[in-house]
């Protein structure tokens, strides 16, 4: 996909324009909309939303900020040992849980091949929106 | 038995648009569908549109290589009309007067989107270095184990929360400060993720690009590893496009 590519500084990271990951909820939620020709099947795509949202201001928030402070007291108190060893064991354990929560809704998004289940989801989908649209113009 | 083919718009823009050399959704061909000064970008399709990765992917390219050629006003994913004739009937002529006012204004612009995230180590030693009572839980809750101190734990992480939205709304001010003077518009979105301190789309006249960008440089060099920043463009302007509820 090819657009200008820009230089960047050490803590710029740039992309030409187009790429999926950048543009995907873009495209779903922005742009001209004539609602009552919007007809699209959405696959797992209100996951996506849902899961992004439910990551912000929740009691597992909360307990992972807590985590991620304390793990940061102890990494910076703590010399080495087995203490250390443990702490970078769960320090991995814990960010790849953070990540995980808006992976998980991507590759709920771009799926893992079972087409066919998808095609299932997204009948209902489909019919609940389109009821949802029939009345507003 | 085949179903009907309806019209797929990816976009409006100008009759003279070059199309660009690729494929539509399903690998139809893209055509433009013209009336009176404005054409719409469409191909055939066969509904319901899917919305996965190819199709998505597609929808984006089509109107990403567009606006190399000229303004185009992107369509959201999944606009489907019964036929051109729909298009030119329920689409152009209807907000003719909008769309053709609202091309004018996307001559020689370019829409930016620029994310910033938290390195999140540096951001929680800072909360911590920053708020004394936070400092202070954090040390009564080490060692203990997180069963008996669970609601020690989440008021502790309670207060984490907030101070990270404080930063986040002083950083978010700060880097809109910076780049909104040199803008068009701005188009700030809610953050998806705590860590995220702020996305926003810019639009941004063309010849101004240069020094958006240096702009852009100096916000990362100031964020010092602390926030990194996620810069992309140009886009087609999907932020900066609307049509009234009703003509």
């Amino acid at each position: 996909m090819a657009t200008v590519q820009r230089p960047g500084g050490a803590y710029v990271q740039r992309s030409s324009g187009g790429g999926l990951y950048e543009i995907i909820d873009v495209i779903l939620d922005k742009g001209l909309v004539v609602d009552v020709f919007l007809r699209v099947s959405l696959v797992g795509i209100e996951l996506l939303t849902v899961d992004a949202r439910i990551v912000i201001a929740s009691v597992d928030t909360y307990l992972r900020f807590a985590e991620a402070v304390n793990r940061l007291e102890i990494t910076s108190n703590e010399s080495e040992g087995i203490p250390q060893l443990m702490e970078d064991i769960t320090e991995n354990g814990a960010s790849s849980k953070t990540r995980g929560v808006l992976e998980g809704a991507k590759e709920s998004l771009f799926g893992s091949g079972d087409d066919d289940e998808d095609e299932e989801d997204s009948g209902s989908k489909r019919s609940s929106r389109s009821s949802s649209r029939s009345g507003s113009r | 038995m085949t179903a009907a083919k309806e019209s797929y718009v990816y976009g409006v823009s100008l009759p003279d648009l070059s199309l660009p050399k690729a494929k539509g959704i399903g690998g139809h061909k893209l055509r433009l569908v013209d009336a009176d000064g404005l054409a719409a970008i469409v191909s055939d399709t066969t509904p319901p549109v899917r919305a996965g990765k190819d199709e998505l992917t597609t929808h984006a390219r089509v109107l990403q290589r567009a606006i190399e050629d000229g303004p185009v006003l992107p369509m959201r994913f999944g606009v489907v009309m019964p036929d051109d004739e729909a298009v030119r009937e329920e689409l152009l002529d209807p907000y003719r007067e909008v769309l053709a006012e609202q091309l004018g204004e996307l001559r020689g612009a370019v829409e930016l989107h620029l994310r910033a995230t938290y390195d999140e180590q540096a951001l929680m030693r800072e909360v911590v270095e920053g708020d004394r009572r936070i400092a202070a839980l954090s040390r009564e809750l080490r060692g203990q184990s997180s069963d008996a101190t669970y609601y020690a734990q989440i008021e502790l992480g309670e207060r984490v929360a907030q101070a990270v939205d404080a930063a986040s709304a002083r950083d978010r001010a700060a880097i809109l400060d910076a780049l909104e003077p040199m803008c068009i518009a701005a188009s700030v979105s809610e953050p998806e993720h705590e860590q995220v301190a702020c996305d926003a789309a810019f639009l941004i006249e063309q010849a101004r690009l240069e020094e958006f960008d240096r702009a852009v440089d100096e916000l990362g060099r100031r964020g010092d590893g602390r926030i990194r920043f996620t810069y992309t463009g140009p886009h087609p302007a999907y932020n900066f496009v609307e049509l009234p509820a009703q003509v």
